[in-house]
């Protein structure tokens, strides 16, 4: 049985990773983009030490981190959606449901795949950074065991929380542009905007990016949410949605 | 000649060789089965029964619920009312048992087109078990695929993804395929190749259940055969009996053209035309048994002095049955 799960997921990793356009994008978004801004730190840091700090050391890498939760939004926005929604649009749903497999057992199998993905293309995202952050760290302070633990696990934790968010979402819409595009907006700009809102108040506790900048260790103005309650939040969300898209995996007719 | 069931919407098969004697005999079997969407009935009472191990044809008009009662068996979709069993398992109660040995093509084949025709088939193997993924080689060698395997599907014809469609219906080792219109986008070789697959099929004790509006297709592949309208399963009956020549006569007769005068205006006749010969009498049974029409033109025959040389039921063609029966239920309507 367990090894029979297995499979199913192995070959729910084999849809998403041979999707090459889509992984060969998430990859460069994830780990280009890092690459490109410590690249970039370090020529200005060469070219003007004095005023322009190392790209490397703590804040080179809180700066990353906090970027990367970012990206976090917008990789788990593809990865999740398309494995969501991906066999709905390709048209082969029915004919994975004609099997009589369990509808919860391959929805919980293509989350799963889509967390594994998301984690694997963010881990090498964090890999680079936490590298380029100890090797140039130049004069600054390098990240300690502790940061590096604490920031790391924060990423791929609301990596993984996303990843699940969207892949609920998806499979109860069963359209990928849409709620890809939904999802990215939330999470990178009308996020910010609410967490700017001071009149939201507590409410703001609910957001997850502020679970995710709470699990980072970064100070929120305004907001005292304490750990608990920010991966309560993060839990939460990811709860909600693997549970509407569950359900609604067990009923849709197709 | 035993009767089929035409008119009788919801009775069943009265003319099937080995009569079925309950649920586990059947691949197929519905009972009062109802699908509404919204105010539309796009199934009303249905009653089916499919024999195992035989070739099922299920007629029907584009839009005549031929797909939805698909999408039922396959637990797709659910029943507004009344209840089905597939191989003797309830659905969609008992859906992962009934569905373990069914394969399915519903409306056309669909595939991941950046995967190659081997690793789709390994996506629906693993939702299956690992006895189907054993059979990947087999069933791509069935289908004639083995050399193309490792190609991607994207790159495949549609003729080639009607096989390897097929190849993935026989991944369960199934007992039952449903087939909706599998000879679509098929070349005439491709659609001879085919029927040979789905003849060798029931050879082996499958059971197929072929959705198609290709009448044709049907009446050479088919033992049986329902036709549907509207929702409703109009009649059911062995190919034989469906075009067997219950509505048409031929006469053999000394003097076709004054014959074919005199049938005509017999109660019960259609219409009688001379043809090849002899007159071909086209009957209208309105609640007139066949040995009563068949007895009444003799008589009337004799009686105008006019020999017979033989009188043979004609057969029909599988068309011209569904368009009569389904014109007829119009009407009826």
């Amino acid at each position: 049985m367990i090894s029979e799960t297995m499979t199913l997921i192995r070959t729910d990793l084999l849809k998403l990773r041979r999707r090459r356009a889509l992984i060969a994008i998430a990859v460069l978004i994830a780990v280009g983009s890092v690459s490109i801004a410590f690249t970039v730190n370090t020529i200005r840091h060469g070219a003007n030490p004095l005023h322009v700090g190392p790209a490397g050391g703590i804040k080179g890498f809180e700066n990353a981190t906090d970027f990367l939760g970012m990206i976090a939004v917008v990789i788990a926005a593809m990865i999740g959606v398309t494995a969501g929604a991906g066999d709905a649009e390709a048209g082969v749903l029915r004919d994975s449901l004609a099997t009589g497999r369990s509808r919860l057992t391959l929805f919980a199998s293509r989350a799963t795949a889509a967390v594994i993905t998301t984690l694997a293309i963010m881990a090498a995202a964090l890999l680079v950074t936490t590298i380029c952050s100890i090797t140039l760290a130049g004069s600054a302070h390098v990240p300690t065991l502790g940061d590096v633990i604490q920031r790391n696990a924060a990423v791929l934790g609301f990596a993984a929380s996303s990843a699940l968010v969207c892949t609920g979402i998806a499979t109860f819409a069963r359209s990928r542009g849409p709620v890809m595009a939904s999802v990215i907006a939330f999470g990178v700009l009308i996020s910010q905007l609410l967490l700017k809102v001071s009149f939201l108040g507590q409410l703001r506790d609910l957001l997850p990016l502020a679970a995710f900048q709470r699990m980072a260790g970064d100070a929120i103005s305004g907001l005292g949410i304490s750990l608990p309650t920010a991966i309560a939040v993060a839990v939460g969300w990811a709860l909600a949605s693997v549970i509407i898209g569950g359900w609604w995996a067990r009923r849709v007719e197709v | 000649m035993r009767p089929t069931t035409e008119g009788s919407r919801n009775r069943t098969f009265g003319c099937m060789n080995t009569p079925p004697t309950g649920g586990a005999a059947l691949a197929v079997k519905t009972t009062r089965l109802t699908k509404q969407f919204g105010e539309r009935k796009a199934l009303d009472g249905v009653d089916l029964e499919v024999p195992r191990g035989v070739a099922f044809g299920f007629l029907g008009p584009n839009g005549a619920g031929k797909t939805t009662i698909i999408r039922l068996l396959l637990g797709l979709a659910w029943p507004t009312s009344g209840s089905m069993s597939v191989l003797g398992h309830e659905v969609p109660g008992d859906r992962g048992e009934a569905l373990a040995r069914v394969g399915a093509i519903v409306e056309e084949p669909r595939f991941y087109p950046f995967l190659t025709g081997r690793e789709n088939l390994e996506v629906n193997a693993a939702a299956r078990g690992r006895a189907a993924a054993r059979r990947i080689s087999d069933v791509l060698e069935r289908g004639g695929l083995s050399a193309r395997a490792d190609e991607r599907v994207s790159g495949y014809s549609l003729g080639m993804r009607q096989r390897l469609g097929i190849a993935r219906c026989l991944l369960p080792d199934p007992d039952l395929l449903f087939l909706d219109e599998p000879m679509n986008g098929l070349d005439p070789a491709g659609m001879l190749e085919l029927r040979g697959l789905l003849r060798e099929l029931v050879e082996e004790g499958r059971t197929v259940f072929l959705s198609s509006h290709l009448l044709d297709e049907v009446q050479r592949t088919c033992d049986f055969a329902a036709i549907v309208d509207r929702g409703t399963v109009v009649t059911q009956g062995s190919i034989g009996e469906l075009t067997a020549g219950r509505g048409k006569i031929g006469v053999g007769t000394d003097d076709p053209g004054r014959a074919a005068a005199v049938l005509a205006g017999v109660h019960g006749v259609d219409r009688a035309v001379v043809k090849d010969g002899a007159v071909e009498v086209a009957l209208s049974p309105n609640g007139t048994s066949e040995r009563e029409l068949v007895t009444g033109i003799v008589r009337r025959m004799l009686d105008a002095g006019l020999a017979i040389d033989r009188i043979t039921p004609l057969e029909a063609s599988l068309e011209e049955r569904f368009l009569n029966i389904t014109r007829r239920f119009e009407d009826e309507r």
